[in-house]
């Protein structure tokens, strides 16, 4: 524990030069402003980012990626307060009591609520980043590839489920959809190449960023295309800086919410949206003033701003620990980190322990930026909202085209790009999630190796697979998510809950 | 609950995953084992993609299912029925010329063409097409024009500066 205090201030003490401060400002900035405009979400940001600090030195791209990061989450709150737009899907339930306080002319007061909300989210889960990250990477050296092919399976049931919540067959098709897509190309074990129909640039696989880019990028493209110039509403800015007393009196909703973002924030796949709506449904549950909820609630609007600031922090756990991304964004933290040569996976904290406590130290640089940020210069960021989409969205293509093609300098890469762009968009439209699809591409490889290495451990015998301590409380787990959305399942949990009650009434 | 609408998307869905997985299923059974070179039968290429086709199948043999009990197969008599309104015809010709302009940009021009120019004539072509109202006289449209074209040019050349020469990048 010492040994961590000591390499996170360390950490710390090294980022603070001239250069490292303004590139967190410039980053953070711009990270808000992404957020804020409406079709430019997180998971862009830092894709076309990463394209931009390849050539940077790892500490430094990484700290820019977070940066981006932690700015993109919170910058959607802008919109979702002024436009009743969420910038990023992350903000959807800010703009639940966001968007009412805004009408009642307490736009300052809403901004001022979610930054210092997003703050204090942020800060929890990096407190929590700091302490979990050790005990889940030690925890995960136990792990064989029985273990490495459940953890695979069950990111994409759970992302699959809590993704599509309406329909997780949806959910389950894409992850599957995108576990296949790893496999196309050269396999890991024998060097096979398959699926590439003797194409020599689908012998090399699907880069992730390009197929990322695609997905969240050009497809968004296409569906903000579909919609008319949105309206920007003048709404008057006032007084920004949060009062102590609102900030008190919601304690207990920030301190849970903080917790219930960052646990939902590491399950693979899931995101900050997720986190967002849990957050501020437990908020709505626990409030004495339930009824306000929806119509401008200042506790509402602090509980979702908590959760999905929290979940940053939370998503980059499984990151660093099992090398599994806890939402899309952080897929793409995921896949910079290999590009600048770091390996994050159970063997981190003995290979690099003092990368994990950087990434704590970047995380509380770009929560500190954020905050300052978010609290200054309100009147004249908000402007960018002004700008119609039909001038933003050829640049942001372009950016999109030159991101993708810039990784490896081929076109094949952009033709990736279009691909999965066309996809995503098709995907939308017909109610499938994104984002199991791309936790699938990440998993796909990890699932194929240590399937198959695991076989032939176990000599073709599949009793290890479900024997093992591990391996049995995953399957549980995995078999919970599949049973959870089934009639007979809600029937029994209702029966067995009712005769609880009852027990204890008597 | 599953609407109609949804209903007949999910069945044409379902029929493509079919295929599709019975594709992925046969193609992954008819891989090499490659037992000439010794190699343990269980860690054949081809097992996990078999295995991810076979759950495919299941997963779109659910939505089948599904989509035929909620009349998903109701497909001509679902179309004629269907009357679209204005503005989900609007949104569809907008997403068919985004794509379209999108389309002749990155597989057309990039690679064949200027990497600055084609840019500015993508930038330049979008903002026309999406700004510029087809009933009026362009005259009247000019300071539409003009900022297009100032707009396409100036991002054009920032854009290559900046990766050229800042990011190192060599450009199509």
């Amino acid at each position: 524990m010492i040994e961590g205090w000591n390499y996170f201030w360390q950490g710390l003490s090294d980022f603070i030069t001239v250069r490292t401060i303004f590139d967190v400002i410039w980053s953070t900035q711009l990270g808000i402003i992404v957020g804020m405009l409406p079709g430019l979400t997180a998971t862009m940001g830092v894709a076309l980012m990463t394209t931009l600090t390849f050539h940077m030195s790892p500490e430094n791209a990484i700290l820019i990626l977070i940066c981006m990061y932690v700015g993109a989450i919170y910058g959607g709150s802008r919109s979702a307060i002024l436009l009743n737009i969420p910038g990023t899907p992350a903000n959807a339930a800010t703009a639940m009591d966001g968007y009412p306080l805004a009408m009642r002319g307490e736009a300052g007061r809403a901004i001022g609520i979610s930054t210092t909300g997003s703050f204090l989210g942020s800060i929890i889960g990096m407190i929590m980043l700091a302490f979990f990250t050790p005990l889940l990477g030690n925890f995960a050296l136990n792990f064989q590839s029985f273990e490495f092919f459940w953890l695979a399976v069950f990111g994409i049931v759970i992302s699959g489920n809590l993704t599509a919540p309406k329909d997780p067959v949806k959910g389950w098709i894409s992850g599957f959809l995108g576990l296949f897509i790893a496999l196309i190309g050269m396999e890991g074990i024998h060097g096979f190449v398959r699926f590439s129909f003797g194409n020599t640039n689908l012998s090399g696989g699907i880069n992730l960023i390009p197929a990322m880019v695609g997905a969240f990028g050009f497809a968004e493209i296409l569906s903000m295309m579909k919609y008319e110039r949105a309206n920007v509403i003048n709404s008057k800015i006032e007084r920004i800086l949060p009062k102590v007393r609102d900030i008190f009196r919601y304690r207990k909703t920030i301190v849970r919410s903080g917790l219930i973002g960052t646990l939902i924030g590491a399950i693979p796949g899931v995101g900050e949206d997720i986190a967002a709506w849990v957050s501020y449904d437990f908020a709505k549950r626990g409030s004495k003033d339930s009824n306000e909820f929806g119509k401008g609630s200042v506790e509402g609007l602090m509980a979702a701003e908590t959760g999905n600031n929290a979940a940053v922090a939370g998503a980059v756990i499984p990151v660093l620990s099992l090398g599994i991304p806890g939402s899309a964004p952080a897929a793409v933290l995921l896949a910079a980190m290999f590009i600048h040569g770091v390996r994050p996976g159970p063997l981190i904290m003995i290979e690099s322990p003092d990368f994990v406590y950087k990434v704590v130290a970047m995380v509380f640089l770009a929560t500190c930026a954020m905050f300052v940020l978010g609290l200054s210069m309100v009147k004249y960021v908000v402007k960018v909202l002004q700008v119609p989409r039909t001038k933003l969205m050829p640049i942001i293509f372009t950016l999109c085209v030159i991101g993708s093609y810039a990784i490896q300098s081929r076109i094949f890469d952009v033709r990736v790009m279009i691909f999965f762009g066309i996809l995503g968009f098709v995907m939308q439209q017909m109610e499938y999630p994104v984002a199991p699809m791309i936790l699938g591409l990440i998993l796909g490889n990890m699932l194929d190796t240590n399937f198959r290495r695991a076989l032939v451990i176990a000599e073709g015998e599949a009793l290890p697979f479900i024997s093992r301590p591990i391996c049995l409380v995953l399957i549980s787990f995995i078999v919970l998510t599949l049973v959870s959305k089934t009639r007979w399942f809600n029937i029994c949990t209702t029966v067995i809950m009712t005769k609880m009650r009852s027990l204890i009434s008597r | 609950m599953v609407d109609a609408k949804m209903a007949r998307k999910d069945f044409i869905a379902s029929i493509v995953l079919i295929a599709f997985s019975l594709t992925i299923i046969i193609m992954s059974y008819t891989m090499p084992r490659l037992e000439r070179r010794g190699i343990d039968p269980f860690s054949a290429p081809g097992v996990v993609p078999g295995m991810i086709g076979l759950v495919l199948l299941c997963l779109a043999l659910i939505l089948f299912v599904r989509s035929v009990r909620y009349g998903g197969y109701r497909i001509t008599k679902g179309t004629t029925d269907t009357v679209q309104t204005q503005n989900q015809k609007g949104a569809a010709v907008r997403v068919m010329l985004t794509l379209f302009v999108s389309l002749v940009y990155a597989i057309g021009f990039l690679g064949r063409l200027n990497y600055s120019v084609s840019t500015a004539l993508f930038i330049f072509a979008f903002i026309c097409l999406f700004e510029i109202q087809p009933g009026r006289s362009l005259w009247n449209q000019r300071k539409i024009i003009l900022f297009a074209l100032v707009q396409a040019v100036v991002a054009s050349l920032l854009i290559t500066v900046v990766f050229q020469n800042l990011f190192l990048v060599d450009l199509p």
